[in-house]
C-alpha cells in the first residue's frame, strides 16, 4: 500500500458540481483542484464521465464517496469497491476519501451518514474495515467526521477521542469538516475546539468547508447556504492548530453561479493567509 | 446494550419500519427528546428519497401535484429500499406504483428510460464511408450491433407531446389513447439525449438487428411492408442509412468475421 511519508498540499478548491461544467471549461477559472463526488461518476457513460476527464485535463482531481459505509455491520461491497478503484485508476486523484459513519445494514442503503457509537468495539471494527480498503485501493484513505444530532447510551469517549483513535489504529488520513465539527458541538454541546486540538495535525490532508441551517434546537448540516461567520472563525482556529491544510467549499443544494463561490474561496484564502503570518510567520 | 450489529439493525429498523427498540440506546434530555432525534433521520431520509423521484420524474410529479406524488413515493419508499450505492438509481421501479395500462406507468417507463439513455454506455457509431467499403457480395451476411443506449418502449398514450409541452411550456394535449400502439426508440447520439417513434418498417427492420438477424435476411422480411419485390433493396438502403445517421450502429460483421 502506498503511504505519504510528506503531506500533499493542493492549495484551495471546489466541489465539481454539473451545474458549473461548461464555465470551466471556458473560462478555466483559478481553482487550485476540485472534489467530485465518487458515486455520481461510477456510471457506464454519457455527459458526467465526458465532462470529468476533460475538466481532469486541466485539474488535480479528489474522489469523496458517500457509500462505503465503513462503519456497518454487512460485509464490505467489493463490487462497489472495484468501481472506486476503476474510477480512480482512470482520473487519478490526489487521494480518495469516505466519511466516518454507517449507511445501512442488510443490504439496505438509507443514502445517509449515520452516526456510529463511540467505543472500543466500533473503533476495532472500523479500523479494521479501513485497513481492508486501504489494501485494496493501494493508498491511504481520508476519513471524514459527519455531523450528528444524537449520542448512543453506551458511548465511551468523546467523538474526537474516537476519531483520532480510529486514524491511529487503521493508519488512515482524515478529512475535516470545520462546518459538521461545529454543527455537532452546538447538536451536543461542546467546545468545537476541544475537538479540534485533539486530533493529530499530521493525519489532517483536507478540510471542507459549508454552510448549515437551524432547526428548531439542532443545526442541520444542509451544505445549501454560504459558509457562517461561526464557520469561518472555527476555521480560523482551526488553522492556528494545524497550519495550512488544503481547504475546499462543499455545496450540495441551492447551487450558485460559478463566481460567487469563489469569492467564498477568495475569503477562505485570506483567512488562511492572514492566519499563517500571524501564526507561523509565513504569508 | 445491543452489540454493533444488533444498534444499527434497530436504528435502521427504526427509520425505516417505525419499530422503537432504539430508543433506549439514545441519550435524551428534556430540551431534545429522543424521538426528536431520531427524526430528524427519518425525515431525512423520506425527504431524500422524495427528492431524488421528483428529479427522475419531473413531468410524472407535476401531473400527479406534490400530495399524491409525495403519497405514492412514500408507498414506494416503504415497500421498495434501496439497496443501491448510488441514489440516482433509487427510482428505477417508481412505475410498478401505477397499472399498466395507465397513462402514468407509461410516462414513469418514459422518464425512466431518459435517465438510463442519459448516462448509458458510450459507444462510437460506424459511418456511412466506413460501409461503402464492403464488398457488394458481403452485404446478405451483415449482421450490425446496435448502440448500448437504444431503449424500445410501445405507447398506448399520447406520452410525448404530453411531455413535451411541459418542456416547452406550451398547452398540454389533453390525455388520450392511441390505437394500435405506437413503438419509440429512445438513444444517445454523443452526448444528447434522442428520441423518435418508428413506422411498423422500421420498427421491424431495428427488431430484426437486435435480434441478430443478418441483412439479407432483414430484407427478405421486408416484403411484409413493400409492395414491389424491386423497391426492397431501396427501401433498405434507405432505412439503414437513417439508422447510420441516427448513430444507432456501432458495429458490423461479415461472415468471414464471424
Amino acid at each position: 500500500m502506498q503511504t505519504s511519508s510528506e503531506k500533499k498540499i493542493l492549495g484551495f478548491g471546489l466541489g465539481l458540481r454539473s451545474q458549473h461544467y461548461e464555465t470551466i471549461l471556458e473560462k478555466k477559472p483559478k481553482i487550485d483542484w476540485f472534489e467530485i463526488l465518487t458515486e455520481n461518476y461510477l456510471v457506464p457513460g454519457g455527459k458526467p464521465l465526458h465532462y470529468l476527464d476533460r475538466i481532469r485535463e486541466h485539474y488535480p482531481l479528489v474522489m469523496h464517496g458517500v457509500s462505503l459505509s465503513i462503519g456497518s455491520t454487512d460485509k464490505l461491497d467489493t463490487t462497489y469497491l472495484q468501481e472506486v478503484k476503476n474510477l480512480a485508476k482512470r482520473i487519478e486523484p490526489a487521494w480518495v476519501s469516505d466519511h466516518l459513519c454507517w449507511t445501512g445494514v442488510n443490504g439496505k442503503n438509507l443514502h445517509d451518514l449515520l452516526p456510529l457509537p463511540y467505543t472500543e468495539e466500533t473503533i476495532n471494527h472500523v479500523a479494521n474495515r479501513i485497513q481492508q480498503v486501504q489494501e485494496f485501493l493501494g493508498q491511504q484513505l481520508l476519513i471524514e467526521n459527519v455531523s450528528s444530532y444524537l449520542t448512543y447510551q453506551h458511548s465511551e469517549m468523546t467523538e474526537w477521542e474516537f476519531f483520532a483513535a480510529i486514524a491511529k489504529k487503521a493508519d488512515c488520513l482524515l478529512l475535516l469538516d470545520v462546518n459538521n465539527v461545529y454543527v455537532s458541538s452546538v447538536n451536543h454541546h461542546f467546545d468545537p475546539l476541544d475537538y479540534i486540538h485533539h486530533l493529530p495535525v499530521e493525519r489532517i490532508y483536507q478540510i471542507h468547508l459549508a454552510g448549515h441551517s437551524r432547526q428548531g434546537h439542532y443545526i442541520i448540516d444542509t451544505h445549501d447556504a454560504p459558509v457562517p461567520a461561526e464557520v469561518w472563525d472555527l476555521y480560523a482556529n482551526t488553522l492556528k492548530h494545524t497550519g495550512f491544510v488544503s481547504t475546499m467549499i462543499e455545496r450540495d443544494d441551492n447551487i450558485p453561479e460559478l463566481d460567487e463561490l469563489l469569492t467564498e474561496l477568495g475569503q477562505a484564502k485570506a483567512i488562511c493567509k492572514k492566519i499563517l503570518a500571524e501564526e507561523f510567520s509565513l504569508a | 446494550m445491543p452489540n454493533l450489529q444488533k444498534l444499527q439493525k434497530q436504528f435502521q429498523d427504526y427509520i425505516c419500519d417505525d419499530k422503537i427498540h432504539i430508543r433506549d440506546c439514545i441519550v435524551s434530555d428534556i430540551k431534545t427528546p429522543t424521538d426528536e432525534r431520531l427524526n430528524i433521520y427519518r425525515d431525512a431520509y423520506y425527504l431524500r428519497l422524495i427528492e431524488s423521484l421528483t428529479i427522475d420524474y419531473p413531468v410524472l410529479y407535476a401531473k400527479l401535484g406534490d400530495k399524491k406524488f409525495s403519497t405514492l413515493a412514500h408507498e414506494y419508499i416503504q415497500s421498495e429500499p434501496s439497496c443501491f450505492k448510488s441514489i440516482r438509481w433509487y427510482g428505477a421501479h417508481f412505475c410498478k406504483m401505477f397499472a399498466t395500462s395507465d397513462f402514468y406507468h407509461e410516462l414513469a417507463i418514459f422518464e425512466w428510460l431518459l435517465t438510463e439513455v442519459f448516462d448509458a454506455e458510450n459507444a462510437e457509431p460506424v459511418t456511412i464511408e466506413s460501409m461503402a467499403a464492403i464488398p457488394f457480395d458481403a452485404w446478405p451476411t451483415l449482421t450490425f450491433q446496435l448502440t448500448p443506449s437504444l431503449r424500445r418502449m410501445d405507447f398506448s398514450w399520447n406520452i410525448v407531446p404530453v411531455w413535451k409541452a411541459f418542456y416547452e411550456k406550451t398547452r398540454s394535449p389533453k390525455l388520450k389513447q392511441i390505437f394500435p400502439h405506437t413503438p419509440w426508440i429512445l438513444w444517445r447520439k454523443q452526448l444528447e439525449t434522442q428520441f423518435c417513434s418508428l413506422p411498423k418498417e422500421e420498427n421491424y427492420f431495428l427488431d430484426a438487428l437486435q435480434r441478430g438477424k443478418n441483412f439479407g435476411n432483414i430484407c427478405e422480411g421486408l416484403s411484409d411492408f413493400v409492395k414491389k419485390q424491386e423497391d426492397i433493396p431501396t427501401q433498405a438502403a434507405i432505412i439503414l442509412k437513417k439508422f447510420l445517421d441516427a448513430g444507432l450502429i456501432v458495429s458490423f460483421a461479415k461472415k468471414s468475421d464471424l
